[in-house]
């Protein structure tokens, strides 16, 4: 079974003065294990279509359903606590914590004990590639790449099965967008989760096992392993 | 308690703003506890101001020129006695008297001369002669001023009159009473032979010489209530000359004043014609009744701006945190993205500020303790009010800001 699938899906931004479609009729499968990219041109419906994958909204038509279960029918805050997480392009971080207790927060929510949090933070914040001088550091005391991977480190801390990233290279210089994009793969290939990269790089695509291209809110299958 | 613990680091990092919520806080607690404090001493002063201010009242006559020498009916006095509006009541009647035993029938011709009795005047406590201080009567062994509110025969006569008249105090004397009518209703007095009665001398007084003395010297003071026994034996009726009181309950003035007409008084009138008769009223309840209205004026002014000044501390405390959180929807966006409800975002955010709030208002407590007493009460009324409306604002700012799309924000961010 497909851990996401979404079918038929469309999205409506009602505002007073328009309604914009952001997400047309939208249908696909998303499997764990594996590293999805999905390209398309700036204000295609990438984004939204991944906040409906986070579970911040509902779609408009349609439904998506998590290992089988309507979205709808879940607590989405719950599934966010402990099945997906979202990385986005800028702003992860809160910026006043520390890179160990951003990643600590999730774990917070669910209520482990200090010293687990600790301990499990440390070793995410390892896993991210990321040294023991980092734990201290306020978010604006890091340069892009660690922001990001400290991110990275948070949203794995949770324990979940699923990682959203929004453009998560689009700030990072060559070297760092490769560290980033090669501990996604590790993440899918070797851990088991089903991640979803947003990207207009043609270098992250390449490096997904499969890749969808979206087009004015319509998703056209690259279909490419 | 990860709502508290994060309520309380999240505190502790946002420094600045911390301390201007908790600032805010300080002033409007001490502003309220001026303001609240200023309506409590204002009650209080109310509930005193019936100890601070009595309010005399006496009987006179219609016209309202006369203070004694009247006739008040017994009716009046009874109900002045009985009254639960009324206070340390004083009335006197004034009768002419005679050494010795007089027959009645000996009498017509000294009426006819009009003559002057001494008089006497019989009173139901010693300080209704007011004329008379108490330093100025010497008792005898065994009987004191208490006397003179029994119904007993005895009196207390002047040493002017002991001398006089060659008598001593401790002994008992014939006297010959007469009861004074005003036949014209004028001021001019007709005495009738009531009775010869024997009395016991039981003080002396010295002679009163007062400029501005109220009545003429009296020669012999003796109990109203043996009078009143009198002439409840003689089936005849009784008149007092003169009555004062103090009103008890300054506050139910109104409901003293409706049992008083109820009484038969009525209010002077100033165009009457002088006469004798007692049956109006004077209250002198001006300084009181203008110090009672200003007090309640205030009262009534405060407590009735009381729920716009608890507005107005909502408002602040809507603008305050909404000014203050809505810089940090960004962090709520992050961390709703992250699973935190929409309900425990608004508890984390309120208990970080109901915290500051209660440290603010702790602080104000301190700084009004500084200059000057608390009550418990007062401390309790100022910090659950200053509480409840600042929180209100509270909540509502953060029912407001709550309320936002995720999504949007966090696509904005992007
Ligand atoms: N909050 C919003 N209200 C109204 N319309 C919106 C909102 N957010 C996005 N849109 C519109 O929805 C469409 C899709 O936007 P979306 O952000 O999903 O595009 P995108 O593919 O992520 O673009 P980009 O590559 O620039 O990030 C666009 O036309 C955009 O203008
Ligand atoms: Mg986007």
């Amino acid at each position: 079974m497909s851990m996401l699938s979404v079918r038929g899906v469309g999205y409506i931004y009602q505002s007073k003065y328009q309604s914009i479609e952001a997400v047309k009729n939208v249908s696909c499968d998303f499997h764990s294990g594996k590293l999805y990219a999905v390209t398309g041109p700036s204000g295609s419906g990438k984004s939204t279509l991944l906040s409906l994958l986070a579970g911040l909204d509902l779609p408009t038509s349609g439904e998506i359903l998590v290992e089988g279960k309507s979205m709808a029918s879940l607590d989405r805050d719950r599934y966010r606590r402990e099945i997906a997480s979202v990385v986005y392009q800028s702003f992860n971080l809160f910026p006043l914590l520390t890179a160990l207790e951003n990643v600590m927060y999730p774990m917070e929510l669910l209520g482990k004990k200090k010293s687990e949090a600790v301990e499990t933070a440390i070793q995410m914040i390892g896993e991210v590639g990321l040294g023991e001088k980092i734990y201290q550091q306020f978010p604006i005391m890091m340069s892009g790449g660690e922001q990001q991977r400290v991110a990275i480190a948070r949203a794995l801390s949770a324990g979940g099965k699923i990682l959203l990233a929004d453009e998560p290279t689009g700030n990072l210089d060559s070297a760092n967008e490769e560290n980033v994009v090669e501990l996604l793969r590790t993440l899918a290939h070797k851990q088991g989760f089903l991640v979803i990269v947003i990207t207009h790089n043609p270098y992250v695509a390449e490096q997904a096992d499969e890749v969808y291209r979206m087009r004015d809110g319509e998703l056209q299958t690259d279909g490419r392993v | 308690m990860f709502a508290i613990r994060n309520a309380l680091l999240n505190a502790k990092r946002h420094k600045l703003k911390s301390i201007l919520v908790i600032l805010a806080c300080m002033l409007i607690v001490i502003f309220l506890f001026l303001y609240i404090g200023g309506l409590e001493a204002n009650s209080r002063m109310l509930e005193n101001l019936p100890e601070a201010i009595t309010i005399p009242a006496r009987i006179s006559n219609l016209s309202g020129t006369l203070s004694t020498g009247m006739m008040i009916k017994e009716s009046v006095i009874k109900g002045i006695e009985e009254s639960d509006y009324i206070a340390d009541y004083f009335y006197t009647a004034e009768l002419g008297a005679a050494l010795g035993a007089i027959p009645e029938d000996k009498v017509s011709e000294m009426e006819q001369g009009r003559m002057n009795f001494p008089l006497c005047l019989g009173v139901n406590r010693l300080s209704a002669y007011t004329d008379l201080n108490e330093e100025d009567v010497t008792f005898i062994d065994g009987y004191g001023p208490e006397m003179l509110e029994s119904d007993e025969p005895v009196c207390i006569v002047r040493d002017r009159d002991l001398a006089l008249w060659q008598i001593n105090t401790g002994d008992t004397i014939d006297l010959t009473l007469f009861y004074i009518i005003y036949p014209n209703d004028n001021a001019v007095k007709d005495f009738r032979w009531m009775g010869i009665y024997p009395v016991k001398i039981i003080g002396s007084s010295r002679d009163i010489v007062k400029p501005d003395a109220e009545r003429r010297s009296m020669q012999v003071i003796f109990p109203v209530k043996w009078l009143q026994k009198l002439s409840h034996q003689r089936e005849t009726m009784f008149f007092a000359d003169a009555a004062r009181f103090r009103i008890a309950k300054p506050l139910e003035l109104n409901a003293f004043k409706d049992e008083m007409k109820e009484l038969g008084l009525m209010s002077v009138i100033s165009q009457a014609k002088p006469a004798q008769r007692g049956i109006a009223l004077i209250v002198s309840d001006e300084t009181f009744i203008k110090a009672a209205t200003r007090l309640k004026e205030n009262i009534s002014l405060m407590k009735s701006f009381m729920p716009f000044l608890l507005i107005v501390v909502g408002l602040v405390g809507f603008v305050v945190s909404y000014l203050l959180l809505h810089s940090r929807k960004p962090e709520f966006a992050v961390m709703r993205s992250l699973g935190v409800s929409k309900k425990s975002c608004f508890i984390i955010l309120f208990f970080e500020y109901a915290i500051l709030d209660l440290a603010g208002s702790c602080l104000g407590v301190l700084a009004i303790a500084a200059f000057s007493s608390l009550t418990v009460s007062l401390t309790a009324v100022v910090v659950t009010l200053f509480f409840c409306a600042y929180m209100a604002g509270t909540a509502a700012a953060l029912v407001m800001l709550n309320r936002f799309s995720v999504m949007e924000v966090l696509s904005a961010l992007d």
